[in-house]
This record gives structure tokens, C-alpha cells and sequence, in this order.
């Protein structure tokens, strides 16, 4: 938690449901980017030994045992054959989750560290409503902005996949798609010259993956989202667990792309596009191996009936990182404004 | 139409309850008893002057309750603790390759605005 009393103002924080980022600039013009994954294991407290012995830092509960926070976590569920669990589930975090505020609470001052000067600005990421579940962002939104400013900054709430179309699109004019394929659900944003025309969000994402590979094959949650992390090639699966995932992959991909035209449809009369514009994919379940071909070849097939043309389908330089970073250059703009 | 029609029942219920109301004002004065059968009379008094008039519904309408105000919304204030634990982040650093470029791209943008936030 070193303070950065130098370096450029502003700082970004994506809250995904399985990782925190923070992007921050340095003194010498490089980007930060801190993580910790979103997961929480609570304990009794005689694994306080053990853990102490492992260098393991956790939250003391008192009579309520112990909580491991991040990476450590997962792997301490894996040590204790127990699940993690998560502060957010499809990217939102639930009302009445107190547990869950603490630990975010810690994880957050931690990854974004002390403000360089007193309400320095933050954007932190908020998902769009989804279109397919009956769930709203408020209360999120709220809880988010509670934490960031009483870790010292002054918070902004940015919207997930704006931030995508702002640190990926600026030669286009901040004119593009950007769709954020998450764990917890995936976001996407219209913009055109950097004026938001439509924002939504599905309430499917990696976890929907793995879970209906997982059914299809007879198979777990957690052996899929394993697989998936350690490489699938989607354009090339092998055995019938890959497969699964391909096809899941491939579904997901449908979803999102006939979502994007039912939404557009919608707003088509109010909103118009000048010229082709890009599709921006983004976010951990991107990362997936020829993910890009495959969506381009699943896009292809839609294209005909697509309502919006576009120019070109590419990747975020930095896909774990591309909405902390659109939102860092959303915050460094409020200092500019100084 | 029917607003109109409730608006008249309305002020002939009220005329009808004004005996009643003057009887317990008088009580009142008197003494502290109020007559026992007092919700009896009201609701005499009301059944009559709205005997004849027929509300119903506007078509269109639903039967879903309005709701009133939003309802509060409870976020506890604490969250983050002074003497919170240090946790192990994985941090990394990279060129910011085209970040500025964005950033003066996206300032002069919203100046071309007239300062206009998205």
C-alpha cells in the first residue's frame, strides 16, 4: 500500500466478479496495474497455525473463525477440498451479503492503495442492468462508491464496456463496440465519437460456460473453468470436454451478438452511425485460445442480419486490463479539469 | 368522469357525517365518552351517500399497487477499516501505449463539446 505521492493523478478499478483491478500511471509514465482475484474461503480458526507457517495473511473473525482473501483463497479451497467464495455472483454483488462487504472492503483498500492527495478521482467499473435477468445496479453502484471513497478517493461510477470502448477505440474516434466477456456476465457498450448510445449487459459469462459444459459432460464446475484457464483451443477442441466448451463458447458468442441486435433495433430510429465501426472483445473469458477467429467466424454468420456494419473484430491489447485502463483515462480527465 | 362523480360522493359523505361529527364534538366538550356506536353511524352515513354512485376503474388501468417513494437502501458505512490487513496483489508494469494518446484524444473530444461528459 505505498503511497504514490508523485505520479499522475487518477486511478481505475474494474470489480469483476473473479478479479479487482487497479490501473494507475507511475512517476515514469508506465501503467500499474494491481490484481487480486475476487474470492474469499472462511475457516475455523484452528488453521490459523497453518496458515501462519504458509505465510498466509487472513482476516481475523474472532469466535467466527478466519477468512483467507484472493489468490489465496483458491488455493487454500483446493488444500481444504472446499469451494471458494465469491463477494459478487453474475457480476453484482447481493444485497444482504455482509460478509462479503468486509472482505471486499480489504481487497479494494489493497489493490488501489492509499490516494496520492485527498479525493484523488477513481472510476471505478459499474455493469450495465442486464437485459435477461430481473436485477438492477443500484445497490452495487452504492455499495462500490462507499468503499472507494472511505479508502480516501473521490468515486465516479464508469460503465463496464465504455471503459473498453475509451482505452481501446481512441483512433476511431471512440466510435465502436466494445463488448466485455466477463465471468459473471458480459457487457457491451455502442458509442459513437465517444457519446454513449446503448449499454447493456447478459447475465452470462464464464461461469455459464463452465457450468453448462460441466452438465453436458457429466463433469464440474470447477474441473471446466480449470480447463479453460490452463488453454482451449476453440478453433481446434480436443475430447469431448473441449468440445463442450466450444460449443458453450460458441453459444455465448450467438447470445450477445442477436442481444446486441435486439437492443440496437430498439434505438435504431434515435441514434445513427456515420460510418462502420469496430467490435472491441475484452475480459478474461476472452482469453480462451483463437478466441478472436472464433468469434469472427461465429460473427460472420450473422453478419448479414447484423443492423450495424462493421469495420473490423479485434482484440483489447490488454484484455485483463483494458476496462481498469478506459477507466484511468476517464479519471486523469477530471484532473486535467483541475 | 368517474373522478368527477367520486368528488360529489365524496362531498355528500361529508355532509351526512357533519350530525355525527358535530354530536361527538359536542360529547367531546361534555364529557370524554364517545358514543359507542359511533364507527355504526359513519359507516351508515357513508354506505348512504355513496349508495348511488358506481366506481369503477378507467379501462387501461392495472390492478399492479403503485408503489410509493423508492424504497431506502442500506449500505452500512465501516467497510473499510483504517488498520485493514495487507493482502498479497500481483502488480505489473507496462508501457502505457497509447493511454496518453487516448487521454488527450478523449480531453479534446469532450472540449469540442463544449466540455460535455458522457
Amino acid at each position: 500500500m505505498a503511497s504514490k505521492k508523485s505520479a499522475p493523478l487518477g486511478a481505475g478499478l474494474d470489480i469483476g466478479t473473479m478479479n479487482i483491478v487497479s490501473a494507475r500511471r507511475q512517476e515514469d509514465g508506465s501503467v500499474e496495474t494491481s490484481r487480486v482475484r475476487d474470492a474469499f474461503l472462511d475457516l475455523d480458526s484452528s488453521a490459523k497455525r497453518m496458515l501462519k507457517l504458509s505465510g498466509v495473511n487472513y482476516l481475523d473473525q474472532g469466535e467466527d473463525g478466519i477468512i483467507v482473501v484472493g489468490d489465496a483463497a483458491m488455493e487454500m479451497a483446493n488444500v481444504f477440498g472446499r469451494e471458494a467464495r465469491r463477494p459478487l455472483s453474475q457480476g453484482l454483488i447481493s444485497a444482504g451479503e455482509m460478509d462479503a462487504l468486509d472482505v471486499l472492503g480489504v481487497m479494494i483498500k489493497n489493490v488501489l492503495g492509499e490516494p496520492a492527495t485527498k479525493g484523488e478521482a477513481c472510476y471505478f467499473s459499474v455493469p450495465a442492468a442486464p437485459v435477461d435477468a430481473d436485477r438492477d445496479v443500484v445497490y452495487h453502484k452504492g455499495v462500490f462508491e462507499r468503499i472507494v471513497t472511505e479508502c480516501g478517493y473521490k468515486a465516479y461510477a464508469g460503465n463496464e464496456a465504455m471503459a473498453i470502448v475509451y482505452a481501446e477505440t481512441a483512433k476511431d474516434g471512440f466510435s465502436g463496440l466494445g463488448i466485455s466477456f466477463g465471468s459473471g456476465m458480459c457487457n457491451l457498450a455502442l458509442a459513437v465519437t465517444g457519446v454513449e448510445g446503448l449499454c447493456f449487459s447478459v447475465a452470462r459469462g464464464g461461469d455459464w460456460i463452465d457450468a453448462g459444459a460441466a452438465k453436458a459432460t457429466g463433469s464440474t464446475q470447477s474441473r471446466m473453468c480449470s480447463m479453460k484457464e490452463q488453454g482451449v483451443d476453440l478453433m481446434n477442441p480436443q475430447g469431448r470436454e473441449q468440445e463442450a466448451l466450444a460449443l458453450y463458447y460458441k453459444s455465448l458468442i450467438e447470445y450477445c451478438v442477436d442481444q446486441t441486435a435486439r437492443e440496437f433495433i430498439k434505438i435504431k430510429d434515435r441514434f445513427s452511425l456515420p460510418r462502420p465501426i469496430p467490435i472491441v472483445v475484452s475480459g478474461g473469458t476472452s482469453l480462451a485460445g483463437n478466441f478472436l477467429e472464433f468469434f469472427t467466424e461465429v460473427f460472420e454468420t450473422k453478419r448479414r442480419k447484423f443492423p450495424i456494419e462493421i469495420s473490423e473484430i479485434r482484440h483489447a491489447s490488454d484484455p485483463l486490463n483494458a476496462v481498469a485502463r478506459g477507466l484511468l483515462i476517464q479519471a486523469m480527465q477530471e484532473h486535467d479539469e483541475d | 368522469m368517474a373522478d368527477h362523480a367520486a368528488e360529489k360522493a365524496a362531498k355528500t359523505a361529508i355532509n351526512a357525517l357533519m350530525p355525527a361529527i358535530h354530536l361527538i364534538l359536542a360529547n367531546q366538550q361534555n364529557s370524554s365518552d364517545v358514543p359507542s356506536d359511533l364507527d355504526t353511524r359513519i359507516e351508515q352515513a357513508v354506505s348512504r351517500a355513496l349508495g348511488s354512485v358506481s366506481l369503477t376503474a378507467p379501462s387501461g388501468s392495472t390492478t399492479t399497487p403503485r408503489t410509493g417513494p423508492d424504497e431506502p437502501m442500506f449500505i452500512p458505512s465501516g467497510i473499510v477499516k483504517e488498520d485493514a490487513e495487507s493482502l498479497t496483489v500481483k502488480s505489473d508494469s507496462a508501457q502505457s501505449e497509447g493511454l496518453d494518446d487516448a487521454a488527450s484524444a478523449l480531453k479534446a473530444l469532450r472540449k469540442g463539446k463544449g466540455g460535455d461528459k458522457t
